[in-house]
């Protein structure tokens, strides 16, 4: 404890020549550090908190491996000795930081103990390996109401590549028979694992009452449809999406990220872009311009905005009209500057104005002089 | 921990969008109207929601329909304090299913940051969020892809690279933005952001305290709600409001505190609001402690392209600024009050073209739809320099940063630092 007092806010040349002689005997020093551990949270204590800390950062060093391992080893079995849940999850804290395979099977005892199940839990999301998931899997068995949902989720933070096929049944299951509080926990955990069969279960909840619910159905049904890797999959949870909300930017978007590239979308996106709701119509805008090139779609707007020149008098046409200029102003294709030339003639003063914008954005301020030159303005 | 949409190779969200619509003021359903008053939401009540209760009430165009505090005595304070119908919550997601929101401001501990902006942003509100943007590295990028799937507005609320004098600069933004974009002072560039240029770092006022006993939480308050996502540790009354941005699991000191106020200014100065400096090193005591947020001395960051920026707290170690420029590159400096070498810099200034304009109004980013000045895509990038000062003086050593993956390069422990998991069962989507 001599070294650890040195450890208090130390000059880092100090505190690494310390850390350097802790490491050096890194198992009396951890055994000798956890024993000093206590919930008083006293001097002691926080100079053990201090040293753990510099022994952590400084066996991490990269390229250090030997070290890193040495010290994780220490401070699991000091966690199998430890006496409370200060000193335990002190320990674990410092294991989420330096921890690897070796040190999940002492992380996996700590989920047993109530006042450690947090942090163990923390600690193995964060090592995130194969060994971690299969000792949140091995708890899970075990585990029974919140405690048991909470494992369920945590094993949506491993990959693919440690990924065990059957967890994405498994947390259903667990949804199937959990709590309303715990369902978001399990929805976000299945929508990260791109679990298709949960999608009816959001699209539940996008339409009930509870708008925080909703929302969080919303945000997991967008980021199921990107992690669903068949595309029956990925049609069924935006599909549910579309149940609920026809007209909505999360649609709209989960619609065309996940169709890049498809041309069937386009009259889909348009139809957006005539809509009422402001946002909506700018959202489409904005997808326009930024995720469909080529001259085919430019003629698709020109058509679309051709057939749409009539005033209905059921919709503010001319509003579509000006907003499809400014969007062929921005996609930047010379093809759509003959077009935006012709409506400077037209009747309509704020088509005008919207043609002329576009055309400057399209070809720059250089045209504008032409323009203005030639008094065509 | 690699998410399946890495994998799958999904779209990354797009760059700020163009401006397509019209600058007419917008109505009709789902977006208020010129005439419209805008309703907003305040969680979070300590010092800066006071704040923030003040733009509200202090806008024409706001409604404050409801304010939301774990703190019983903050909530029923400002429902005294703002009247008419506004009506309190203690917890955020029962807010959100009664109210008919337009804008929520997040103005709780950094923690939070990142899941109330999720849960506001699905929601179908615009967000208008206090600073630091997030607490660690990875966060940012889960908000910036909420703002982009529902099609909201963001604002960070700072606002120095859209107006106000620049703290202790004695000059606003705009002649150093034209300077610098002209060429002026050369290529590469170092910005000290120090005392001695006008930036008090705050660090000894945003310390923890060492050795603190455990209390027994209040009756006022609802401690496990407070801790949200971070991890249990016992109750002290020092590690809640204010002085929360002392602990490691809810802010990062002031570094945290202030970073983005002064940080995010000359990131946009430098143009680089889409990349982020590959190598930072920091001077601070060491080890830091696992819980409690110390002083530090100094912090520099280079980019890519030889920029640099100098952090210097003043507070901790020894200070090289003194009589240093604020920004310097080969061909010319500025030092505070805008005195310029050469001297004629200054007045070369009045000719230059001035930057492209940026929206400074958030009602006309609800209303219009268009990106804020300080959004969440460029915000992300000064909110992350934070963070990797932070990663530098935590780690004690020389960190690598690759500015397109937001992963350090060979160091798991800073990695680890950089992405964090959530207590469940909180989680971000």
């Amino acid at each position: 404890m001599t070294i650890a007092a040195k450890l208090v806010w130390a000059d880092p040349k100090d505190g690494e020549a310390a850390a350097k002689q802790l490491l050096r005997g890194a198992v009396s020093a951890v055994r000798e550090l956890t024993a000093n551990l206590n919930a008083s949270n006293n001097e002691a204590t926080v100079q053990a908190s201090f040293a753990l800390e510099a022994m952590a950062m400084a066996a991490s060093e990269p390229g250090r491996e030997y070290r890193r391992n040495s010290l994780a080893k220490a401070l699991a079995k000091a966690l199998e000795g430890a006496v409370d849940d200060v000193a335990r999850n002190v320990l674990i804290r410092a294991l989420q930081l330096v921890g690897g395979d070796d040190e999940v099977p002492a992380l996996a005892k700590c989920l047993e103990i109530e006042g450690s199940f947090d942090t163990a839990l923390l600690a193995l999301r964060q090592i995130g390996t194969e060994e971690a998931c299969l000792a949140i899997k091995n708890s899970l068995a075990r585990a029974k109401g919140s405690r048991r949902a909470r494992l369920a989720a945590a094993l949506a933070d491993f990959d693919d590549s440690c990924c065990h096929s059957d967890i994405p049944e498994l947390v259903a299951g667990v949804l199937a028979k959990a709590k309303p509080e715990d369902a978001p926990m399990l929805w976000t955990a299945l929508a990260k694992l791109g679990y298709a069969g949960v999608a009816p279960a959001l699209g539940k909840a996008l339409k009930g009452e509870s708008k925080s619910r909703a929302a969080v159905a919303r945000g997991c049904l967008s980021l199921l449809a990107r992690n669903c890797l068949t595309e029956d999959d990925v049609a069924a949870a935006i599909a549910e999406l579309f149940k609920a909300e026809r007209e909505s930017v999360p649609s709209m978007t989960a619609l065309l990220d996940n169709t890049e590239g498809d041309g069937g979308s386009l009259p889909y996106l348009l139809g957006m872009a005539s809509s009422e709701d402001k946002v909506v119509q700018e959202a489409a805008a904005n997808l326009l311009i930024e995720d469909f090139a080529g001259s085919s779609v430019t003629e698709t707007i020109i058509h679309y905005y051709q057939v749409h020149k009539v005033d209905t008098g059921k919709h503010d046409w001319s509003e579509l009209r000006q907003v499809l200029i400014r969007v062929l102003g921005l996609r930047g294709d010379v093809a759509a500057r003959p077009f935006l030339m012709a409506l400077l003639h037209d009747p309509d003063a704020a088509i005008r104005k919207s043609a002329m914008e576009a055309i400057e954005n399209l070809m720059g301020q250089l045209d504008r002089r032409v323009l203005v030159a030639t008094t065509i303005l | 921990m690699m998410s399946k949409k890495a994998a799958k190779g999904a779209k990354s969200p797009s760059k700020a969008a163009p401006n397509v619509v019209s600058k007419e003021i917008l109505g009709g359903p789902g977006q208020p109207g010129a005439n419209d008053r805008i309703n907003h939401a305040v969680i979070g009540l300590g010092g800066m929601g006071q704040g923030h209760l003040g733009y509200v009430l202090k806008d024409p165009q706001a409604k404050l329909v409801a304010v939301c505090d774990v703190m019983q005595s903050r909530v029923k304070a400002a429902l005294e304090k703002v009247g008419g119908d506004c009506r309190g919550y203690r917890d955020f997601r029962e807010m959100i299913d009664h109210e008919d929101i337009d804008v929520v401001h997040v103005v709780t501990p950094p923690h939070w940051h990142a899941l109330q902006n999720i849960y506001a942003l699905d929601a179908g509100c615009d967000v208008w969020a206090e600073k630091p943007m997030t607490r660690t590295i990875a966060e940012g990028q889960h908000i910036a892809d909420a703002v982009r799937r529902n099609g909201r507005v963001f604002r960070l609320n700072t606002w120095f690279r859209l107006y106000g004098a620049f703290y202790g600069l004695g000059v606003d933004i705009k002649p150093l933005k034209k300077l610098v974009q002209n060429g002026l002072l050369g290529w590469p560039l170092t910005v000290r952001i120090s005392a001695h240029t006008g930036f008090a770092w705050k660090a000894s006022m945003w310390t923890g305290k060492l050795g603190l006993p455990p209390e027994k939480p209040p009756a006022d308050i609802d401690y496990d709600l407070w801790l949200g996502p971070a991890p249990y540790k016992p109750y002290t009354s020092h590690r809640v409001s204010p002085s929360f941005r002392g602990y490691w699991d809810y802010d990062g000191g002031g570094l945290a505190d202030m970073g983005q106020h002064y940080l995010d200014p000359v990131q946009y100065i430098l143009d680089k609001d889409d990349t982020s400096p590959t190598e930072i090193e920091a001077t601070a005591p060491w080890p830091q402690h696992p819980d409690v947020v110390g002083l530090w001395g100094q912090v520099e960051m280079k980019y890519a392209d030889g920029c640099k920026l100098v952090l210097e707290s003043c507070e901790w170690g020894p200070e090289e600024t003194k009589d240093k420029p604020f920004i310097e590159g080969p061909l010319g400096k500025v030092y505070r009050n805008f005195r310029t070498e050469p001297e004629h810099l200054a007045e070369l200034v009045v000719e230059l073209p001035d930057p492209e304009p940026q929206i400074s109004d958030f009602n006309v980013s609800i209303r219009t739809r268009q990106k804020f000045g300080l959004n969440e895509l460029n915000g992300n990038r000064s909110n992350i320099l934070v963070h990797l000062a932070n990663c530098a003086i935590r780690t004690g050593r020389k960190l690598h940063f690759d500015p397109e993956t937001l992963r350090f390069q060979n160091d798991e422990v800073a990695n680890r630092l950089a992405e964090q998991p959530m207590r469940l069962p909180w989680g971000l989507l």
